[in-house]
């Protein structure tokens, strides 16, 4: 009568906020709306042509973690103003719930990063010579983002002040993966090779799994709170 | 196999106020444990803590099922719960949200047991809506599709009545009724109508 997997049940939840998504487009609206309009402000601002490639790497990563900031708690937050948390509770393993928001969370930030990346490298007048890195570089990046803010948006869904205390806390989690990604980009931009970045690159898949592993074992103790 | 719900000295505080003394109860499979109270005597807090969703400072909730013993949470899949604090998706269809929290629980068939229950709750001709269209009253008979999508052995409402019209209270009257056949039925109110169907009635707060 009764079966369902761990992954199935975290597909389940994936799916749902997937749905709800495309329903409301909150969560998409209100992340692209401030990366698109970042990102067009400051190249009509700065020339692209003044940018050197570093500039141009730090200026792509802060429009992706500011818009993600806008965006990110969201999976969480609405459960708990919406009251919709406790019927989850009863119904799924806090493992599910957590890797069922971190899935939606990458999809998200993936689906921002569609719009973004492309109008990036058009208004900053990029002219890309790694492309292998640069993707590599964009991949780690946004997988680490969703695994580092997943954890603290769901303890933020708990507090009164969400989107301040969100950056606030996001800040020192996300600053790692946020370093090795900018110099990444940066080195792809520069036209070097993928052997440029082996550190940055074993570095950032070692901290993705860190945080993931660490999150879910906390995750239990702030979702029952 | 039926579930005993052994309720053993439980306390539950919140901060420095003390929100539930030391209650002792058991809800038996068949039988209707009524909790009842003044408003903020801690029924709610006793019936969050008796499915597993507060732990208790002191005392223990532990479930009897034959010889296996353990916490609600090892039976979470068999409980029911109803409550004013739950709420469904608003921006999901009847049946999607019974499909989605049954698939969760590990139902089989989610959507035509999901079926069946709204026809049971008079709302099947509503199934394909979302339940940002449905009123208080429909909302509520929702939450009782919501906690038996499973076949719980265990059934645990909070104010079941609240915000239900006299036909929707002759409804879940007749759901008590059947599952006091089979299931273990905790129920917290201070409705004297549903006071009279306790098998044995607690009060707490006195």
């Amino acid at each position: 009568m009764k079966s369902s997997s761990l992954a199935a049940k975290a597909f389940a939840i994936f799916a749902k906020d997937l749905r709800s998504e495309v329903r409301t487009r909150y969560g998409v609206g209100s992340v692209a709306l401030f990366a698109v309009t970042s990102l067009v402000v400051a190249s009509f601002a700065v020339s692209p042509y003044a940018l050197e490639s570093d500039a141009q790497s730090a200026f792509l990563w802060v429009v992706l973690f500011f818009s993600s900031m806008s965006g990110l708690s969201r999976s969480f937050v609405k459960e708990e103003e919406t009251r919709t948390s406790l019927a989850l509770k009863l119904s799924a393993p806090p493992l599910a719930v957590f890797y069922g928001k971190m899935a939606f969370n990458l999809t998200l930030m993936i689906a921002v990063e569609l719009i973004v990346v492309p109008m990036f490298l058009l208004f900053m007048d990029v002219s890309l010579k790694s492309y292998g890195l640069f993707i590599v570089a964009i991949v780690l990046g946004t997988a680490y983002m969703s695994a580092a803010t997943t954890i603290v948006a769901a303890i933020i869904s708990k507090a009164n002040s969400k989107g301040t205390l969100f950056a606030v806390l996001s800040f020192p989690v996300t600053m790692p993966g946020l370093i090795m990604a900018v110099r990444m980009t940066n080195s792809a931009l520069a036209g070097l090779g993928m052997s440029s970045s082996v550190s940055e690159i074993s570095g950032i898949i070692a901290f993705t799994v860190m945080i993931t592993v660490l999150s879910s074992m906390l995750f239990e103790f702030v979702w029952n709170d | 196999m039926a579930i005993t719900v052994v309720i053993d000295g439980v306390s539950r505080r919140f901060g420095e106020r003390t929100a539930l003394r030391k209650v002792s109860a058991a809800a038996r499979p068949g039988r209707l444990l009524l909790v009842t109270g003044r408003n903020g005597s801690g029924k709610s807090t006793l019936l969050k803590i008796a499915a597993g969703l507060l732990r208790p400072s002191t005392g223990s909730v532990v479930y009897r099922d034959g010889a296996d013993d353990g916490s609600p949470e090892l039976f979470s899949d068999r409980i029911g719960f109803v409550s004013p604090e739950l709420s469904l998706y608003d921006e999901l269809s009847a049946l999607d949200n019974l499909t989605f929290f049954g698939g969760l629980k590990g139902v089989r068939d989610a959507a035509l047991k999901g079926e069946a229950l709204l026809e049971r709750v008079g709302l099947l001709d509503r199934a394909d809506d979302p339940l940002s269209s449905f009123s208080s009253g429909m909302k509520q008979r929702m939450k009782f599709c919501f906690s038996l999508i499973n076949d719980p052995d265990v059934w645990i409402l909070d104010e079941p009545t609240a915000n239900l019209d006299d036909a929707g209270k002759e409804l879940v009257y007749s759901l008590i009724e059947d599952m006091r056949k089979k299931s273990a039925l905790i129920i917290a109110t201070n409705e004297k109508e549903e006071v009279r169907l306790g098998d044995e009635v607690i009060e707490l707060g006195r």
